[in-house]
């Protein structure tokens, strides 16, 4: 019985945000962190965090910054987005749906196969003029300065850098059976590869002068909910959710406003990556209940992630596509009159 | 397939032990057990004392608060004494040495009759406060009896609970700690080596980690020659060995613990020590193999040591314990200049959750351990004047902390506990002396003050034994208080229903 009540609250975890904490719900997370944790951080965790208040002088301005002209250049549509790891899944799903608004779309991928297939149904699509592909693995940081060099020759600058890279080795199974390689590939490509990501992206975008805006999507986990069977993978998606809390923390430090950091939430997205868990009872319920096909997701999503760039916020956000509210109403008419019940898995 | 042949390797290797691990449990037996690391003892009288040494050592740390488990205990030391003196006469012992024992069996009895009085004379605060406050009222006088009869009892079943498992779990415990050439790895692998375990260290280079064994194994020298002879049984046991140990590298992490199991034969706790942070700086500054070094050493590093420490735990007889190491960001709070490790040890925080679910059944427990702030280098690289000056107020050495927390991870059982040093009663401490701690560790041109390893340690001897207060607090009071706090609550009560009691009859 343990397995199961393990198994549910795991692919609960999906969505990421069935009870947002008060720091992360969208609005006030940058003016509220640091003097808000200041004393409970002192309390528990260790003072890194605490110090930060008085450590100001000792930032330095980035010397590549340049905010004057980001008022100057207005960030107006088409925007030129860039996906990584946006070959399959909801990478894809995304790309396409950006290009459909009428936005340029740079995809790339590890598998330069992969991305010219992509390419090539993109563009049979949409038009050959608004895609861009190249291969990028995340995890090596001089195929990432590439990945930056090629947009910029062939799109001059970026407004929007989706990280949507990562893995889970496809694998579900308790850590003490899982392999090296999958253990490896799992926190470098989700971990790493982010960070290196995230600080290209930064480098890119303090450097351009409309600015930008960076997403980092998160998973199951990021929550803090545990994810017993994919611990390894839970524990780099929690980190993703840091990490873009402590980049928005040292941008306001640094006095950027034009570069934003986000965070994106697509919740349970019906790709090979939360498919390959579903041999467990609970999981095969709740991937019927809760999760949605990658284009349903990025239909939502996209129109979401344009707005910010066209309202000129600065305000970094977490955008939902599974929320609380939304996940317990599916539940309870799946409960109540069992509606989506074998939806995508046959359940027994 | 590599997995496939360590579970081979490893059952084989617990075989030969089978025999010693019911006898330990019994605790009394120890001495017949024939363990291949323990050099041959010199004399025969020695085995029964360490037996002795083990079991009066924990009662101390037992701190048994009421009556019931003093009476417990000193009916214990009297059947204890009475067996030791039949084996003082089977073994014929020399006299001194008999009254020496029991020298030290009185005063251990009366500690405990000390610690006894401190207890009651504390309840007795609160009961006589209750007292005043009802006002005579017989209905509220009941009230508080039934509350601190109810604590006292409480008290004194978490109390024998505690002093029979200490008693049943007493021993040498094999550890494992990764990282532990410098800083606070090595300061937790010091301690306990000091307690009596024996110790496997780790690090990437193979001469620090010689350097390292050479230099626990001089402290060790000197804690025995230094420690009265009843810890001197208990170091008897204590032994440190090393290996070189990449913790990103799988068949590294393999290796150290196939050597664990080759040389101590089995694994009680593990700790993942490793980590490393590479200044403070935005993330703009950090290089390709800054964060590469980061991510992989403080989770990849992590991960796959959990997992090999698991492997080998679950095919122990024993349970095993793993630790792994809390730091800045492990809460959730964003940890700007530190982003990459910070959201590291919060992806660490995420993992011991996870693996707490999935270990439930197992006899593996997974732990996480708070240093708090350490005065290492980890810290110290790369932070300003400014943070020195915080430091002062909440830093402490290395060696403060790994005392604390060295008792506490000793004697952890289940899974998913964790073990702070920076806790609240000590985060109260630093704050209200904060003005006193302000040149403690660092002055105002953020020159250290304080002394290197090697002097410390010279101190440090000396100090071991010295009473601290918040340790005291900590260790001591835990099951003191339950019947303390039950009692505020009842003092609390009434004072509420007094001012409320009060206020009707004016209205």
């Amino acid at each position: 019985m343990a397995i199961t009540a393990t198994a549910t609250s795991s692919l609960f975890n999906f969505n990421c945000s069935l009870s947002p904490p008060p720091s992360l719900s969208c609005r006030p997370i940058l003016s509220s962190l640091p003097h808000h944790h200041l004393r409970l951080s002192l309390a528990r965790k260790f003072g890194f965090s605490t110090t930060l208040p008085c450590e100001k002088p000792f930032i330095s301005k980035p010397s590549v910054c340049s905010s004057s002209p980001g008022q100057s250049q207005p960030m107006v549509p088409p925007y030129n987005i860039l996906i990584t790891g946006s070959t399959k899944g909801i990478g894809y799903a995304l790309a396409k749906e950006f290009l459909k608004a009428g936005d340029n779309v740079l995809i790339c991928s590890r598998s330069a196969e992969r991305v010219e297939s992509a390419l090539q149904t993109l563009r049979t699509e949409c038009g050959v003029q608004h895609v861009w592909g190249t291969k990028c693995d995340v995890r090596d940081g001089n195929d990432v300065k590439n990945l930056v060099k090629y947009a910029q020759e062939n799109l001059q600058y970026i407004d929007i850098w989706i990280n949507n890279a990562g893995s889970n080795a496809y694998s579900y199974k308790p850590l003490a059976e899982a392999s090296d390689e999958d253990l490896i590939e799992v926190v470098t490509t989700n971990t790493l590869g982010l960070m290196i990501c995230c600080r290209e992206a930064m480098k890119m975008m303090l450097n351009q002068g409309r600015g930008g805006h960076i997403f980092n999507i998160d998973g199951a986990g990021s929550d803090g909910r545990p994810t017993p069977r994919f611990a390894a993978y839970g524990a780099t998606k929690r980190s993703v959710v840091h990490l873009t809390k402590s980049l928005q923390a040292e941008l306001r430090m640094q006095e950027v406003s034009n570069v934003v950091v986000h965070n994106l939430s697509p919740g349970m997205v019906t790709t090979d990556l939360l498919m390959s868990g579903a041999n467990t009872k609970q999981a095969k319920f709740f991937i019927n209940v809760l999760a949605e096909p990658a284009d349903e997701v990025a239909k939502y999503l996209v129109p979401n992630i344009r707005s910010i760039p066209m309202s000129g916020s600065t305000r970094p956000t977490y955008i939902r596509f599974l929320t609380g509210l939304k996940a317990y109403s599916q539940i309870f008419t799946r409960l109540a009159f069992g509606a989506r019940r074998n939806r995508y898995l046959v359940e027994e | 397939m590599a997995t496939v042949a360590k579970f081979h390797i490893v059952p084989a290797n617990f075989h030969h032990r089978t025999t010693q691990s019911p006898l330990s449990q019994l605790g009394f037996c120890r001495s017949s057990v024939s363990w291949d690391s323990i050099p041959p003892f010199p004399r025969r009288r020695v085995f029964v004392q360490p037996c002795k040494s083990f079991r009066t050592e924990d009662r101390k740390n037992g701190s048994a608060k009421d009556n019931k488990s003093t009476k417990k205990i000193a009916n214990s030391d009297k059947n204890l004494r009475k067996n030791l003196l039949g084996a003082i006469k089977s073994f014929i012992f020399s006299k001194d040495n008999s009254v020496e024992k029991l020298e030290e069996n009185l005063s251990k009895i009366a500690l405990h009759f000390g610690r006894y009085i401190v207890t009651m004379m504390s309840t007795g605060v609160i009961l006589l406060i209750g007292f005043n406050l009802s006002g005579g009222d017989g209905q509220m006088n009941d009230l508080i009896w039934y509350s601190w009869v109810g604590g006292i009892i409480i008290g004194t079943m978490i109390g024998s609970n505690m002093v029979l498992d200490e008693v049943s779990r007493a021993g040498p415990r094999n550890v494992v700690i990764t990282g532990s050439t410098r800083g606070l790895g090595k300061a937790l692998a010091r301690e306990f080596l000091l307690s009596g375990d024996r110790v496997v260290i780790a690090s990437r280079s193979k001469e620090s980690v010689d350097m390292t064994i050479k230099e626990l194994e001089e402290n060790l020298q000197e804690g025995v020659a230094s420690a009265a002879s009843s810890c001197r049984k208990k170091l008897a046991n204590a032994k440190v060995v090393g290996t070189s140990c990449d913790v990103c590298d799988p068949n590294d992490v393999r290796n150290l613990a196939n050597f664990a199991v080759n040389e101590l034969g089995s694994i009680d706790i593990w700790i993942n020590n490793a980590g490393t942070n590479k200044g403070f700086r935005p993330l703009l500054e950090f290089t390709d193999q800054d964060i590469q070094q980061i991510v992989s050493t403080n989770l990849v590093g992590s991960i796959l040591c959990t997992r090999e420490a698991m492997h080998v735990m679950s095919n122990q007889h024993k349970a095993g314990h793993i630790f792994n190491m809390d730091g800045a960001g492990s809460g959730g709070s964003s940890t700007p200049l530190t982003a990459v490790y910070g959201s590291t040890k919060c992806g660490l925080r995420q993992l011991q959750s996870s693996l707490f679910k999935e270990s439930k059944k197992s006899k593996v427990g997974v732990h996480t351990a708070s240093p708090g702030m350490v005065l290492t280098d980890l810290l110290l690289s790369g932070s300003t004047i400014q943070n020195k000056q915080m430091f002062n107020i909440i830093c402490e050495l290395p060696e403060t902390v790994a005392r604390t927390l060295v008792p506490r991870m000793r004697v952890v059982k289940g899974s998913g506990k964790a073990i702070n040093y920076l806790t609240p009663p000590r985060i109260l401490l630093a704050l209200v002396t904060a003005w006193v701690r302000r040149g403690r560790w660092f002055d105002d041109k953020g020159r250290a003050l304080y002394a290197a390893e090697a002097d410390r340690l010279r101190n440090w001897a000396e100090s071991r034994t010295r009473f601290s207060f918040t340790d005291a607090m900590e260790m001591y009071t835990e099951n003191t208080w339950v019947s303390v706090f039950s009692l505020s609550i009842v003092c609390a009560f009434i004072i509420l229903s007094s001012t409320t009691g009060n206020a009707a009859p004016g209205t």
